[in-house]
């Protein structure tokens, strides 16, 4: 009844290109869900990446280290050091501040409330302040509530990272090394094409690596999905302007460290601060079109005197056409890139490592078309939402200079149009969730609702709570000052989290997650 | 009635909402309105002149939900009024299997431990009896698990056959208790402007107006199709059918099956639906490729207890748009697809819900945007439900001929395609089921529902999976399992017999479901 292809051949064999942790958390992933294939890592040197000192998460890496991989978490902490962030405070718009945090905050409804957080925090004089536990928790400088038997109540699904990418990197090869993953160090000459995309990669020794799937991890660059295969590029300019970035950094001393990434708006961009636990890390994002690296490099260091020496890195935003092409996968920045104004890249990482691996194994290794055409579908629904999420930054901000004008009206909405207009007619509202947003949408009406909130976008259908809701409200904000003030600090909670149980060998779970 | 409502409510907010047509539709839509906002004013109107169309149905097992959970209204006087009984699912006399189940829960697109992949692929050719819970009880004519503690109730798997008469009984009782006026009048005239309808004129010499008017008329469409002339998009390109001859009998010594039967049939198919005292059946068949008599004949020879019969006329397709001006069409008003899967009064529940919650977070105030999004959804779901029954169509290769093969080769499945190219490379994987079921309305049938027609009618496809005898044994285990505890369960006989016991209470919390994504403190 079956009908079976003979012609179909099985994977056996995948290299990947790059040693960065984008080709690390491929590996990793592909040999922890499929330990038959030969994964090899070819460490071939990125150069012109958009690489900072620390790199800020969101929520997804932790939870695909810890939930997907199964990695130890004692290990996980002691391996790559990270501090924590509960999401990111923007100084962007006419308040002071808002938050967009991992915890449903303002699409969040309390029983006794009759409607939806955000109706209460509004678009008029009420301060975006203490609306959850994380908003709470970032002004109190403090990373996880205290749990009832004193535990830090840490969620891996409501928690973000900083990490040293290089320190992540030798956790992540640790990994590698003990699932048996080859790294091997060594430059790339050549990639040589063939009948499904490439046939192998000639190095500059004139060695040759063959292989069935080739994973690109080599950053913007992107050797192998841009430049050996000449996928499409699709920008995101001029909707997304900036091109350059400035980035520098000093050494925290006694500073406390914040438990979010800090953005503010500027002339002719954005900055950004990241705390760890050494150094604080900060960078200006500008488009070259609106300014020039002095001027901004100048703005940046007027906002944080003690940066050291800066570096300018420069990129293009947007993606290629697929991430998958014939056989060759693109990872994190090498298949598409968004500056970091919502951090978004290694949420898409984590997600083209887990579905790829995922997909070698629920296909007993034979790919077939239709896999490759869904999990192009999914990444770029993923890029683009990212990309539509960005533009209500710009299409909503208050702000004069050129700059500004510009990538307000050159902001594009895409399918978050309607959720906009929905926005525009009712406020934060949740009743056309379903018909709007895609089940998983990673952001969802919390993120995009903060953002619009935040930036006090006005809505038709005026609502305004009675004396008597308000009052609760502030008792519901009070509450979580009050819990935030008696929560852990960053150090409290390392220590904890440190002193559980020691790792047993420290891999990656080999069993395959649960599909879907 | 009171004429100048309308003209006086200046504010624009709808506070006065007229139902026209005492149908399941109607009733319906009163009773979600007027229990979830009870500051409207609702009046169904209803005609004597008018029978109700329908003699009995089933449901999915949504409906349950709409009622118990959405509305909180008790399982226990439902039970008593309405008397329906179970129907865990579907079975198919379809394709070229002897038959297989269609389940409310899931089975196919589940993982039983110990096994490599998904359960769908352990069904191969072999026929299989034993996939889950519900189709090892519908195997045996059985509907509820035998526990220590009486019947295991699980709600997702658990959807109704109902009388049409007994729930109208059942729905206008509650109508009244809720607060919704009821008047029994006829309609002779409707009155509009630019704004949409402006009073309905009526035999009595009254008239009936109201801020928003929610036609539930059935097929007629008087207020939505008729006046507003608003355009229907006929589903011909994918649903040929577009007749039924009905009919039934008194069920004598028949024992309740728990599930709907669809019978292949010539050109066409057949349901039958099984009340506690009745049998109801109906042959839908496409009449370019069959006479009423030949139909008829067909039908009869198959049943030859069926006492009389009769012949429905009706057309698959819906109105462009649902909510236009100030008129909401619900039910067969809006839209109709043959019953094939049950979906009429599942959609009526999603309808009346999704109006209620647009009113609601309006606040009475509904923008054209609103509207929008309302008839976006509507029609999301009416184009799930076409897609999803023309895959029935175009791959049951139970008969040859001529009705058969225009059905293989013309039914246009829309949507269903990108999943249909997907299972026939991959068959009955669900690793991509996220970007393959994007929107809600499609996770009625979702995966499960998908994999349970094209498994069940065996479509061709090329990763086939051939299980280690480890895996074998575990398999055989699990049905054999399955098999014990089905052969143990409840027929519907006795489990009908426990409810209707004075003592015996509907557990508590039984259809509460989580809501939303977002927390709820």
């Amino acid at each position: 009844m079956h009908i079976e292809r003979n012609d179909m051949k099985k994977v056996t064999d995948v290299l990947v290109v790059g040693g960065g942790y984008s080709g690390l958390l491929a590996a990793v992933n592909i040999k922890a869900k499929a330990p038959a294939l030969n994964v090899q890592v070819l460490r071939h040197p990125i150069v012109d990446d958009f690489s900072t000192e620390i790199l800020a998460t969101t929520s997804a890496l932790p939870a695909h280290l810890l939930g997907d991989l199964g990695v130890n978490g004692p290990a996980l902490m002691r391996g790559i050091r990270p501090t924590f962030t509960l999401g990111t405070r923007y100084e962007w718009g006419p308040r002071d501040f808002f938050d967009w945090t991992y915890e449903f905050q303002v699409d969040t409804k309390y029983a006794k409330l009759s409607h939806e957080s955000g109706y209460y925090v509004g678009d008029g004089a009420r301060a975006f302040e203490a609306v959850g536990p994380a908003s709470a928790l970032m002004s109190a400088g403090r990373v996880f509530l205290r749990g009832p038997q004193g535990q830090p109540q840490m969620n891996i699904n409501r928690v973000g990272y900083h990490v040293n990418p290089r320190t992540l990197e030798k956790f992540l090869e640790g990994l590698a090394t003990g699932l048996g993953v080859i790294l091997r160090d060594g430059r790339m000459a050549e990639a040589i094409r063939g009948e499904e995309g490439l046939s192998g990669i000639r190095l500059e020794t004139g060695e040759v690596l063959a292989a069935d799937i080739f994973v690109d991890a080599t950053g913007l660059q992107s050797l192998l999905l841009g430049k050996a295969l000449g996928t499409p590029f699709h920008s995101f300019a001029p909707g997304l302007a900036c091109d350059r970035a400035i980035v520098a950094s000093w050494a925290r001393g006694d500073q406390p460290i914040r438990p979010h990434s800090s953005v503010r708006a500027m002339e002719a961009g954005w900055c950004w601060q990241i705390d760890s636990e050494q150094i604080i890390t900060c960078g200006h994002g500008f488009s070259s079109a609106h300014t020039d690296a002095a001027a901004a490099e100048g703005a940046l260091r007027a906002l944080y005197p003690k940066c050291g020496v800066a570096r300018v890195l420069s990129f293009s935003q947007g993606r290629y056409e697929k991430s998958w092409n014939g056989n060759v996968l693109g990872v994190g920045n090498a298949a598409g890139f968004i500056e970091p104004l919502a951090s978004a890249g290694t949420a898409v990482l984590a997600f083209q490592c887990q579905w790829f691996a995922q997909t070698l194994v629920d296909c007993d290794r034979i790919i077939r078309p239709t896999l490759m055409k869904q999990f192009n579908k999914r990444w770029q629904r993923l890029l683009e939402g990212e990309r539509e999420f960005l533009g209500l930054f710009y299409r909503f901000n208050n702000r004069t200079e050129r700059f500004w004008s510009d990538a307000r009206e050159r902001s594009h909405l895409g399918d978050l149009d309607i959720v906009v207009r929905c926005y525009e007619d009712l406020g934060p509202d949740s009743v056309y969730r379903a018909t709007l947003l895609h089940e998983l949408d990673p952001i969802n009406c919390e993120g995009y609702y903060s953002v619009l909130i935040g930036q006090k976008a006005p809505w038709t259908k005026r609502w305004e709570p009675s004396a008597e809701e308000l009052q609760i409200w502030q008792m519901v904000q009070e509450n979580w000052r009050r819990k935030a003030a008696m929560a852990f600090t960053f150090e409290e909670a390392m220590a904890v989290l440190l002193g559980a149980p020691a790792n047993q060998g420290g891999g990656a779970r080999r069993a395959m997650a649960p599909v879907g | 009635m009171e004429m100048k409502a309308a003209l006086d409510n200046k504010s624009g907010k709808i506070q006065k909402v007229l139902v026209l047509g005492g149908g399941s539709a109607g009733f319906l839509a009163a009773i979600t309105l007027k229990i979830k906002l009870p500051h409207l004013e609702v009046t169904v109107l209803r005609s004597k002149e008018i029978g109700i169309i329908g003699v009995g149905e089933g449901t999915t097992n949504t409906v349950p939900f709409h009622l118990h959970d959405y509305l909180k209204l008790p399982p226990k006087p439902f039970y008593e009024i309405a008397q329906p009984t179970w129907k865990l699912g579907i079975r198919f006399e379809w394709g070229t299997r002897p038959h297989f189940n269609y389940v409310f829960g899931l089975e196919l697109d589940t993982r039983h431990k110990g096994l490599a992949k998904g359960t769908g692929h352990y069904c191969g050719d072999a026929p299989y009896e034993y996939v889950g819970y519900p189709s090892s009880l519908m195997t045996h004519n059985k509907v509820f698990f035998r526990t220590p503690q009486g019947p295991r109730l699980n709600p997702d798997e658990m959807a109704l056959h109902i009388e049409n008469e007994l729930l109208v009984a059942w729905l206008d009782g509650q109508a009244r208790s809720c607060g919704v006026h009821i008047m029994d009048d006829t309609v002779i005239e409707v009155l509009q402007d630019e704004g949409g309808i402006t009073a309905l004129k009526l035999v009595s010499g009254q008239s009936a107006t109201a801020d928003l008017f929610v036609d539930s008329s059935g097929f007629v469409s008087l207020l939505l199709g008729k006046t507003l002339k608003e355009p229907f998009i006929s589903f011909k390109h994918a649903l040929f059918c577009d007749k039924a001859v009905v009919g039934g009998w008194a069920r004598a010594d028949e024992p309740i099956k728990p599930y709907t039967t669809a019978e292949t049939m010539q050109c066409g198919w057949a349901w039958q639906i099984e009340h506690e005292n009745r049998i109801n059946r109906g042959y839908v068949y496409c009449s370019s490729f069959i006479s009423d008599e030949e139909a008829e004949r067909e039908f009869r020879s198959k049943n030859p207890k069926v006492d009389k019969t009769r012949i429905v006329k009706f057309i698959s397709g819906c109105y462009q748009r649902g909510w236009v001006k100030n008129v909401v069409g619900i039910g067969n008003a809006y839209g109709f697809v043959e019953p094939l899967e049950a979906t009429s009064l599942a959609t009526i529940c999603l309808q009346a819900s999704t109006l209620t919650e647009t009113l609601n977070s309006s606040k009475g105030m509904v923008s054209e945007l609103a509207k929008e999004l309302y008839n976006r959804r509507g029609r999301r779901a009416w184009d799930s439900n076409r897609d999803f029954l023309g895959v029935h169509y175009k791959f049951n290769r139970r008969f040859d001929n001529p009705f058969w093969r225009e059905c293989w080769a013309k039914t246009d499945i829309g949507a269903g395609q990108e999943l249909v190219e997907y299972f026939q490379e991959n068959g009955p994987s669900g690793l991509w089921r996220v970007p393959l079921f994007q929107g809600e309305e499609y996770r009625n049938y979702g995966m499960e529902g998908y994999f349970a027609m094209l498994v069940g009618m065996q479509v061709p496809y090329q990763r086939t999976y051939e299980p280690e005898p480890r895996e074998f044994e575990l398999w055989k285990k699990v049905q054999m399992e399955l098999k014990q505890a089905a052969m143990n369960a409840y027929s519907v006989k006795e489990a009908l017999d426990i409810v209707r016991q004075p003592e015996f209470e509907w557990p508590a919390g039984l259809y509460n479901r989580p809501q939303g994504i977002g927390l709820r403190r």
